[in-house]
């Protein structure tokens, strides 16, 4: 009878601590002899962070599995074996290439790999990786971090991006809603033009709805999208741009943390926010 | 320190009912029917019909709307708005309201966190909605050209009592040469021109002239005065092409709506003190028997809009109010006061006309009387 993903987890998970445990005593001990050089030090000191960080992506993959459990969610359809959802959505994300709504990402996973992610696991997926960025900042080479408002550079939770992207790339300014919401018509419109059959009528449905000029029931003429979707970008774009660079310089100067996931929030007092609290 | 003294006097009125806002449909309720003393006080003290019908009354929760009403306004609504309000701009665009360079748009739950059902998370996502609408709409009123053209569900304040009740409009419009926004109220009732369901209309331009006192008030405190001149009484109405999920544009004046809301607004002081006056020492207004002594003034029209018209409805016809035939017995019959009296007066029975304008209802009602007798 074969055993549940998350047995599997926990039994990898207990092999990895009792390593982890090992090449920490190395360490230690190579911190007690005078004779151990820098070089030493830094290979043993890597060899931890490698097996921390691959301790805190077996936590993440046993999180998973039990908020997939049999008994929680009907039948188990088995992520197990396959990537996880987290590095399937940066790549989403990194092939339509901005800032884009969870709605976006789960219709492109649809169409591009007959993969469902529903975008109410978005929330709890973006505030897992933030916990995670905080246990160790290291421990992954990219992160699914929220969109960050030039204005104020607070987090806009639900935009994702990816912290692989420069600054300017993750904030919003004015006009960036719209410019983005060009560029994932033409990430779209790139993807269809190199896809296979099943693909290609997938991506039409999101194709029509990014496409709003087009009148209702309208033949779907990419050429022509495109078209029109690189002229309306070419006269706003770099407008935008400019604002963006500009936040971004802004942003740099916040700490790392900061950076990624955005500032607090302001709340602002005044007269209009005498407001009767609700409940 | 008003506000707060006014909040406990309000918070006494409401006994153990929590608040609630009552939002642009219940402002604009109050103006629908603004000599419903009932309605006004259960406004005032942020209890809305609803909640009075079924935890004060204890009568089945009636809902508002049918369940699919709901959907399609729900479903027509995020058509609207999903991918940065993309059809909403689209519809601007092709009204040759907005430019192509005319396209900022800001997304206000979008950058607050989502609501949640922890009450302190709760405020601190609405107090987030409230500053970045705040801090949009004040960038517009200092001429700065990164203020959005369109602005999706901002989070604004109508002033009762000196206490700011929130409103959260479908979205603000504006160009860049505009000097503020103007309100858009999205509705999913078809639009068949000037065969669109005058109640429709008239409750969604009322919604709609919510947003006009809102943003009035706004300019009002950025230091602007000629209020009336950046906000002038219009709002956009959207509605759904009969038959599909397209929308259309339509721009309505709403002057007298606007109107009769600020003037609701400006007598609300006044009632709180003849609340209070009508009332016995330390009542409140979650008592059965204390909420029937507030007077009210049923209308046929009452039904649209109010979850108390059944119960007003039965006062109404055990106090033989005219009222209950229609909205033309109603004036017709109003020096009468009852339709005993007015029986009375037309069959010559009962104390003989005390007043000229009686005198003048039974001539009037025994005359057509006679005419129906012939008649039938």
């Amino acid at each position: 009878m074969s055993r549940a993903p998350s047995d599997r987890l926990r039994q990898r998970l207990a092999k990895i601590s009792e390593q982890h445990r090992s090449a920490l005593d190395s360490f230690e001990r190579l911190l007690a002899n005078p004779n151990a050089s820098f070089a030493e030090l830094d290979a043993a000191d890597a060899a931890v962070k490698k097996l921390s960080a691959g301790r805190t992506h077996l936590m993440e993959d046993l999180r998973l599995a039990q908020f997939e459990e049999p008994d929680r969610f009907g039948v188990y359809r088995g992520r197990a074996g396959q990537r996880p959802m987290r590095e399937v959505v940066l790549d989403m994300a990194d092939e339509l290439g901005v800032p884009v709504s969870p709605r976006l990402i789960s219709d492109y996973a649809v169409a591009t790999l007959g993969l469902s992610i529903p975008p109410t696991r978005f929330g709890s997926l973006r505030r897992d990786e933030e916990r995670a960025y905080q246990r160790d900042a290291h421990a992954r080479p990219a992160w699914l971090t929220p969109a960050i408002n030039a204005a104020g550079l607070a987090a806009i939770p639900r935009l994702i991006a990816s912290s692989a992207w420069e600054p300017e790339r993750r904030l919003i300014a004015a006009r960036t809603l719209r410019v983005n919401h060009l560029k994932a018509l033409l990430a779209l419109l790139k993807k269809s033009s190199t896809a296979d059959e099943r693909v290609r009528s997938a991506l039409v449905t999101p194709i029509g709805r990014f496409a709003t000029w087009l009148p209702v029931g309208a033949k779907l003429n990419l050429d022509e999208v495109a078209e029109k979707a690189n002229a309306e970008l070419a006269s706003i774009e770099q407008e935008d741009k400019e604002r963006r660079i500009a936040a971004a310089r802004e942003l740099m100067k916040l700490t790392p943390a900061f950076q990624l996931w955005g500032r607090p929030g302001l709340i602002e007092g005044g007269e209009m926010s005498r407001a009767r609290a609700i409940g | 320190m008003r506000a707060s003294t006014v909040d406990s006097r309000i918070a006494a009125l409401r006994g153990s009912l929590g608040p609630e806002e009552p939002g642009a449909r219940g402002l604009e309720r109050v103006a629908r029917n603004p000599e419903c003393m009932r309605l006004r006080a259960l406004t005032i003290v942020g209890v809305t019909p609803a909640t009075a019908a079924k935890e004060i009354y204890g009568e089945p929760a009636r809902e508002e709307q049918s369940p699919f009403a709901l959907a399609l306004g729900n479903q027509f609504e995020k058509n609207l708005f999903d991918n940065s309000a993309a059809k909403l701009l689209q519809l601007y665009r092709d009204a040759g309201r907005l430019t192509t360079n005319e396209c900022k748009v800001a997304v206000i739950p979008d950058l607050a966190p989502p609501l949640s059902s922890d009450p302190r998370k709760l405020l601190v996502s609405l107090g987030r909605r409230q500053s970045e609408t705040i801090r949009l709409l004040r960038a517009k009123a200092a001429g700065n050209k990164d203020a959005p053209n369109i602005i999706i569900k901002p989070r604004m304040f109508v002033r009762l009592l000196g206490i700011g009740h929130a409103i959260e409009p479908d979205a603000l419009i504006a160009a860049d040469a505009d000097r503020f926004y103007r309100p858009i109220e999205v509705k999913s009732y078809p639009d068949r021109a000037g065969k669109t369901d005058s109640a429709d209309v008239r409750s969604a331009c009322r919604q709609a002239a919510v947003g006009v006192v809102a943003l009035r008030e706004a300019i009002r405190e950025f230091g602007f005065r000629d209020v009336d001149v950046a906000v002038p009484a219009i709002g956009d109405l959207v509605l759904r092409v009969p038959g599909s999920m397209s929308a259309k544009l339509r721009s309505m004046t709403l002057r007298s709506e606007a109107a009769s809301l600020e003037r609701a607004i400006d007598e609300a002081p006044r009632n709180l003190d003849e609340l209070e006056a009508m009332l016995a020492p330390g009542a409140s207004l979650d008592d059965p028997l204390i909420l029937d002594q507030i007077p009210t003034s049923y209308r046929t029209s009452c039904k649209e809009h109010c979850a108390l018209a059944g119960k007003c409805k039965q006062q109404a016809c055990a106090a033989g109010e005219p009222a209950v035939i229609g909205d033309m017995a109603r004036e017709l019959l109003a020096p009468a006061g009852t339709v005993t009296r007015a029986l009375d007066l037309m069959n010559g029975r009962g104390v003989p006309p005390r007043t000229a304008e009686e005198v003048a209802l039974a001539e009037q009602l025994q005359e057509a009387f006679s005419e129906y007798r012939r008649a039938v």
